[in-house]
């Protein structure tokens, strides 16, 4: 039943992200999607599970979990919350953006332990959630800040 | 943390040269397309490999390994610096020959074959480890993969003259 109603909760916040107007240029919103899946790829697959810091269950649920969220969640968070910050704004939005988002991450990040999608391994530091989710949000809106200079030297301004 | 070179052998010496012919490819080509679309398909091509190897290489599937050894090294790490060369040259020409129509699928046809005949040769020289994979697997996975890539830079490629034209 949980797992239905994060699938809800899912389609609904992509259909949300999909009607609502964008400032970023598609480009740009694809290339954040994609740094955002990367890093956290890289992070999750590379980092903890080579260094045995999370407990994989051998099961298909938890593979389409981790899926959903790889692919799905932390991107949608991410390009959500840089989308909206996308203009020149107060440091004061910026900052309350990115808390915004490294909250939701993290709140995904407990939904999926909860849901059985992964486990922490004895010896977890606590702060290792937290500099996921920062280490995510940062370098995605860092590159992107990068492409969309790129994309303003090659004519296309948004 | 990450280990060093397990054993610099006959994977890491295929790897270091396929890096070599590779990049030294893409950099004496003319360039085609703007450096933003370059930078998008080296991208989805990495995204799409990793995100492939990290679904079927891990439980509960684990179908395969990256080199001999089942844990992260160096040389697993070289190997994403294939992926985006490999997927800006299938695009390069792609581009270049100006692939149309129903040469598309002929195309993806071949890409797909010699995707396969790399990767046997990879298989060969250990940078990947089959587990309960078989080639014909990868041919589809070549056949999803390369449409993908495909339809990609169609899109990017429209999205990225919609821009400008809307200055």
């Amino acid at each position: 039943m949980a797992v239905v109603a994060l699938l809800a909760v899912s389609i609904l916040a992509f259909l949300s992200f999909v009607v609502k107007t964008k400032r970023l240029p598609a480009l740009a919103l694809v290339l954040c999607w994609m740094v955002a899946v990367f890093v956290k790829d890289a992070m999750f697959n590379v980092a903890f599970l080579n260094l045995k810091l999370v407990d994989v269950p051998p099961t298909l649920q938890a593979l389409y979990l981790r899926m959903l969220n790889l692919y799905f969640l932390t991107p949608l968070i991410v390009v959500w919350a840089i989308d909206a910050v996308a203009d020149r704004v107060r440091p004061l939005r910026e900052a309350s953006a990115a808390a915004l988002a490294v909250t939701a991450l993290l709140g995904v990040d407990f939904a999926m332990v909860a849901l059985g999608a992964w486990k922490p391994a004895d010896g977890w530091p606590s702060w290792l959630s937290l500099a996921e989710a920062v280490f995510v949000y940062a370098a995605a809106r860092a590159l992107t800040g990068s492409f969309r200079r790129l994309l303003r030297k090659e004519g296309i301004v948004r | 943390m990450i280990k060093p070179f397990s054993d610099f052998d006959q994977n890491e010496w295929f790897l270091l040269i396929s890096l070599a012919i590779a990049y030294t490819t893409v950099f004496r080509l003319p360039r085609l397309f703007p450096k933003s679309i370059a930078l998008l398909i080296g991208l989805f091509s990495i995204s799409l490999a990793k995100g492939a190897d990290h679904t079927l290489g891990v439980a509960p599937l684990d179908y395969y390994d990256t080199n001999e050894i089942p844990v992260f090294d160096v040389s697993d790490f070289a190997t994403w610096f294939l992926y985006p060369a490999a997927g800006y040259l299938y695009i390069y020409f792609y581009h270049r020959l100006r692939i149309a129509g129903p040469a598309i699928p002929v195309y993806v046809l071949v890409g797909s074959a010699l995707g396969v005949c790399f990767e046997l040769l990879s298989v060969k020289f250990q940078v990947f480890t089959y587990k309960e994979w078989n080639p014909g697997y990868s041919f589809i996975v070549y056949l999803l993969a390369q449409s993908a890539t495909i339809l990609f830079f169609t899109l990017t490629k429209h999205w990225f003259f919609k821009g400008r034209i809307s200055r």
